[in-house]
C-alpha cells in the first residue's frame, strides 16, 4: 500500500479526499539543542520534531474510521518530513512543495468528481505570519536554503483555498472543504524589515468567464491566532492535533435528534474544541488558542458507534453536608448508575455515557447520630448532562 | 472633547473608571453615485443599486442594543452612521454615512474601546460591500462612486478594521462581535487593478503579539453571495441576529441564560437553512470566530418548540404524557396522546412520563434537556 494514496481504485462518490501534510525536518534549519547562532533568513526557527507524528496520527484516525466519516474515505495523500531517526522515516513521500503541488493537484481532481464530495486539509509544521498580504504562509522542507528569498519552498495558505474554490456554475468540486492549519502564526522579528515578503504558490487562481469572485462552499477553516504559536507533544504530536483527534473520535459527539445516532459534526466541532484545548493545555502545560473561519450551515463529519464516554466532576456544596449525604444518579430511564457516599467525597471524578441524568443527593439514614435530626437534613434533586468534551455538576444545598 | 469622541455619538453614558460597551452602527441605503441615486453615476459602479433596507435595519439592530440587551458590561456609548434617501439620518446626533464621517465616528469608537481591556466593541454595518476574496470584504460608504479622490475613496476594507482592533501590543477591548449585513457582490482584484490602493484605511495595523480577543464576525452571506430582505423591511440577516440575540440562541452558562459569540453562530447556521428553505433562496450565513464569549443576558430561559414523537404503541393505547420540570412541578398533562405532540416549554430540564390508563403504575419515564432553537424527543419504548 503507497501511503501517499492508501485506497487506490477505491473510488467512492461521494467521497472524502484528505491531503494531509507534516513537516517535522527543515533540512536547512539548525536543530533545537544546537548552539550555532541561527541566520537571519531563518527567522529564528528550529527544526521540529512532532509535526510528522501529528499528521500521521490524524492519517491514522482516517484510515481506521474510513467508513464511519460523512461520506467514506475515497483517497488519502499523505506528506511527511519527520526527522531521520524517526520511526515515520521512509513512511511517505517527502513533504517537499513540489511534491505537494503534484499531490493538491491530484487532490483537487479527485475533489473535483462530485459536489457531494468532501475534502480534508491538515497541515503540521512550521507556518509564520507577515504584517502584509493575506496572512499565513505554510513552511515545507525547503525553508531556510535561500537567503535571497527567504520565503522559497514555502506556501502562501489561501493560494490553496483559491485554488479549490468552483471555477464555474457548472462545476462540480466538493461542496464541502475542512482545512487545518497546525501551525505556529508568529511574526518573527526578522519580517516587518520587509515591505513584501511573498511565498511560493501552487496554482493560479481559478479563471472566471465573467470575472467575478464567488465562492459559496463550505470550507470552515481551523487555524492558530494570529500572533500565536502552535505547540508539540514529544511523542504524541501536536497539542492541535490532539485536541482534534480526541474530538473527532467522540469529545465533540452530539446527539442528532433526527437520526438519534451520535457524530461528529463542523459545528460541534467548533463548540468543543475550546475545552478540549483546554484539557489537554492543562495536561502539557501548554497555551494553544484556535480560530476558525466561515463556519456556516452545519455538516457530518464523523459518525460515532454510540454515545460517548464523558468525564464528569462532582462537587457537593457546602462541604459540611458531605458527611452525612449519599448521591444516587440514574440515567434518562430512571436506571441506577451509581452512588457516592456517605460520606461524599470533596471532588469525584468519573466517566459516565453521555446523556441526562437525575441526581439526588439525600441523607445517609445509616449514619444518622443523635442529635442529627433527618429532617433538617439536606435533600436536592437536579437534572445534569453529560456532554462531551467534559461536564461539571456543581451540587449545591442552597 | 475631539471632534472624534461626538461624532454620530447618540448615546454617552460613560461612567468614569467603569467597562462599558461601545457601538459603532452603519446603515446605507443612499448611494448617490450607484445606479438610481442621485448624483452622477459612477465610472465603477458594478452595477450596483440603491438599497431601501440597510437604514431600517441599522435602527432595529440599534433599538435591540439600547432597550433589550443585557451586555455583560453597561451600554456606554453608540454611534450611529444613516444614509437613508432623503432627509437627515432619522436619529437625533446620527451621521450620514460617509467615509469622513466614519472616519472620525472610529476614531472616537477606538479610543473609547482602549480604555480597557474589560470593554466591549460592538460593530454592525449594512449596506453594499464588494468581496474581494473569502477573507476581504471591503465596504461600501454613502460617497464611494464620488469624483473626488480615488474610485475606492469612499470604501473600507474590512479587515483594517479588524486587525486595527486587534490588541498590537497595547489595551483594548478584549470582547468584540461584528455583524456585516448585505450582499457580499463578487468582484475579481485583478479586475479592479490598482483600483484597490485607494480604499480609505480607518486604522493604523501592526500584527504583532499574539490576538486574544474573544472575537465573532458574523456574515449575511457566503463569499461573493447574495443576502435577502423585503423592500424596506428589516433584512433576514439582521432580524435572525436579532431573534437570536432575544433568547432563540441562548444557551445556559453558569446557572443563568446567555447568548454567546458560539451559540448565535451555531444558531445562524440553523437559522439560515430554514430560512432558505421558507424562501427557496440560498442562505448562508457564515461567521468567523476568535474564542467565546458572552454577547448577552438573558432575563429567562427562552421558549423552545419542541415535538414529542408517541410512536405507535403509546398511541394504541390511549397513554397519558405527563410532563414535569426539573422541580418536580408538573408543567401540563396530555390524556389520550396521538403519534405526535407539539409543544412548546421553556428551555430546561423535564421528566416525560407515559402513564397507561389501565395500570397507572406502569409508567414509562425519559429525562430530556430541552434547548433552544428546537427540540424532538422519542417516546416510543412503552411498558
Amino acid at each position: 500500500v503507497k501511503a501517499d494514496e492508501i485506497f487506490p481504485g477505491r473510488q467512492c462518490v461521494p467521497g472524502l479526499h484528505a491531503l494531509v501534510v507534516g513537516v517535522s525536518d527543515y533540512p536547512h534549519l539548525l536543530s533545537k539543542d544546537d548552539e550555532t547562532p541561527d541566520q537571519p533568513h531563518h527567522l529564528g526557527l528550529r527544526k521540529l520534531s512532532t509535526a510528522a507524528i501529528a499528521a500521521h496520527r490524524l492519517y491514522g484516525f482516517l484510515v481506521e474510521r474510513a467508513d464511519n466519516l460523512a461520506v467514506p474515505l475515497s483517497t488519502c495523500r499523505i506528506l511527511l518530513a519527520p526527522m531521520p531517526q524517526d520511526k515515520l522515516a521512509g513512511f511517505a513521500p517527502l513533504a517537499t512543495l513540489a511534491h505537494f503541488q503534484s499531490a493538491a493537484k491530484a487532490w483537487r481532481n479527485d475533489a473535483r468528481t462530485d459536489p457531494r464530495n468532501m475534502t480534508l486539509f491538515y497541515f503540521a509544521g512550521h507556518g509564520l505570519q507577515r504584517t502584509t498580504g493575506r496572512g499565513q504562509v505554510l513552511l515545507f522542507d525547503g525553508f531556510g536554503a535561500n537567503d535571497a528569498k527567504m520565503l522559497q519552498g514555502c506556501l502562501e495558505a489561501f493560494n490553496l483555498l483559491d485554488g479549490m474554490a468552483s471555477m464555474s456554475a457548472t462545476d462540480t468540486m466538493a461542496r464541502t472543504q475542512l482545512y487545518f492549519f497546525d501551525a505556529c502564526r508568529t511574526l518573527p522579528e526578522e519580517v516587518p524589515k520587509y515591505d513584501r515578503l511573498d511565498a511560493e504558490t501552487i496554482w493560479d487562481p481559478p479563471p472566471r468567464a465573467d470575472g467575478a469572485y464567488k465562492d459559496d462552499r463550505l470550507a470552515p477553516m481551523f487555524y492558530t491566532p494570529p500572533g500565536s504559536q502552535a505547540f508539540g507533544i514529544e511523542d504524541v504530536g501536536s497539542v492541535f492535533g490532539e485536541a482534534l483527534i480526541r474530538c473527532l473520535r467522540g469529545g465533540a459527539g452530539r446527539l442528532d435528534q433526527r437520526t438519534r445516532r451520535w457524530s461528529v459534526t463542523v459545528n460541534s466541532l467548533n463548540d468543543a474544541l475550546a475545552k478540549q484545548l483546554m484539557i489537554v493545555n492543562r495536561e502539557y502545560g501548554t497555551d494553544q488558542d484556535f480560530r476558525v473561519s466561515e463556519l456556516g450551515r452545519d455538516a457530518l463529519l464523523h459518525q460515532l458507534d454510540g454515545a460517548p464516554q464523558i468525564p464528569v466532576e462532582i462537587t457537593l456544596d457546602p462541604p459540611d453536608k458531605r458527611i452525612h449525604a449519599k448521591i444516587f444518579v440514574s440515567d434518562e430511564k430512571e436506571n441506577a448508575v451509581f452512588d457516592l457516599g456517605a460520606p461524599v467525597p470533596e471532588i469525584d471524578h468519573r466517566q459516565v455515557q453521555a446523556g441526562t441524568y437525575e441526581v439526588n443527593a439525600i441523607p445517609d439514614v445509616r449514619l444518622l447520630v443523635d442529635g442529627v435530626d433527618l429532617k433538617k437534613m439536606p435533600r436536592k434533586r437536579t437534572f445534569e448532562r453529560a456532554d462531551p468534551p467534559f461536564s461539571a455538576w456543581p451540587l449545591s444545598f442552597e | 472633547m475631539s471632534e472624534f469622541d461626538t461624532t454620530g455619538v447618540v448615546i454617552d453614558q460613560r461612567e468614569s473608571g467603569r467597562p462599558g460597551a461601545h457601538a459603532l452602527i452603519v446603515g446605507i441605503d443612499d448611494y448617490p453615485y450607484l445606479m438610481g441615486g442621485s448624483g452622477p453615476l459612477a465610472d465603477h459602479n458594478f452595477g450596483l443599486t440603491q438599497l431601501s433596507t440597510a437604514v431600517p435595519s441599522a435602527l432595529a439592530f440599534h433599538e435591540w442594543l439600547v432597550q433589550r440587551a443585557k451586555l455583560p458590561v453597561p451600554l456606554a456609548t453608540s454611534r450611529l452612521l444613516l444614509a437613508p434617501h432623503q432627509g437627515s439620518p432619522p436619529y437625533l446626533g446620527a451621521v450620514s454615512g460617509t467615509t469622513d464621517n466614519f472616519l472620525r465616528a472610529a476614531a472616537g469608537w477606538m479610543r473609547a474601546a482602549r480604555e480597557s481591556d474589560a470593554e466591549m466593541a460592538i460593530f454592525y454595518f449594512c449596506g453594499q460591500k464588494l468581496q474581494l476574496s473569502s477573507d476581504d470584504d471591503v465596504l461600501l460608504f454613502q460617497n464611494f462612486g464620488s469624483s473626488l479622490g480615488p474610485s475606492f475613496r469612499g470604501s473600507v476594507r474590512f479587515a483594517n478594521i479588524f486587525n486595527g482592533m486587534g490588541p498590537n501590543e497595547r489595551t483594548i477591548a478584549q470582547s468584540q462581535v461584528y455583524f456585516l449585513d448585505g450582499s457580499r457582490h463578487p468582484v475579481t482584484r485583478p479586475a479592479l487593478g490598482s483600483m484597490l490602493y485607494g480604499t480609505t484605511d480607518v486604522f493604523d495595523v501592526l500584527l504583532t503579539g499574539p490576538d486574544r480577543r474573544m472575537a465573532g464576525v458574523f456574515h449575511a452571506a457566503a463569499p461573493g453571495d447574495q443576502a435577502y430582505a423585503f423592500a424596506k423591511s428589516i433584512s433576514l440577516f439582521t432580524q435572525a441576529v436579532i431573534t437570536g440575540l432575544d433568547g432563540a440562541a441562548a444557551v445556559r452558562q453558569s446557572g443563568e441564560w446567555a447568548v454567546t459569540i458560539s451559540s448565535l453562530s451555531r444558531w445562524l447556521g440553523i437559522e439560515g437553512d430554514r430560512l432558505a428553505s421558507e424562501h427557496g433562496v440560498s442562505i448562508d450565513f457564515r461567521v468567523s470566530l476568535l474564542g467565546d464569549g458572552v454577547i448577552t443576558r438573558v432575563d429567562a430561559a427562552p421558549p423552545v418548540q419542541v415535538d414529542i414523537h408517541m410512536g405507535p404503541a403509546a398511541a394504541a393505547v390511549n397513554a397519558e404524557l405527563v410532563i414535569e420540570d426539573e422541580r418536580g412541578n408538573q408543567v401540563s398533562r396530555t390524556p389520550g396522546v396521538g403519534p405526535l405532540i407539539h409543544t412548546v416549554l421553556p428551555a430546561g430540564f423535564y421528566a416525560l412520563s407515559l402513564v397507561l390508563k389501565q395500570e397507572p403504575d406502569k409508567t414509562s419515564r425519559r429525562l430530556v434537556q430541552v434547548l433552544p432553537p428546537g427540540a424532538t424527543i422519542y417516546m416510543d419504548e412503552i411498558v
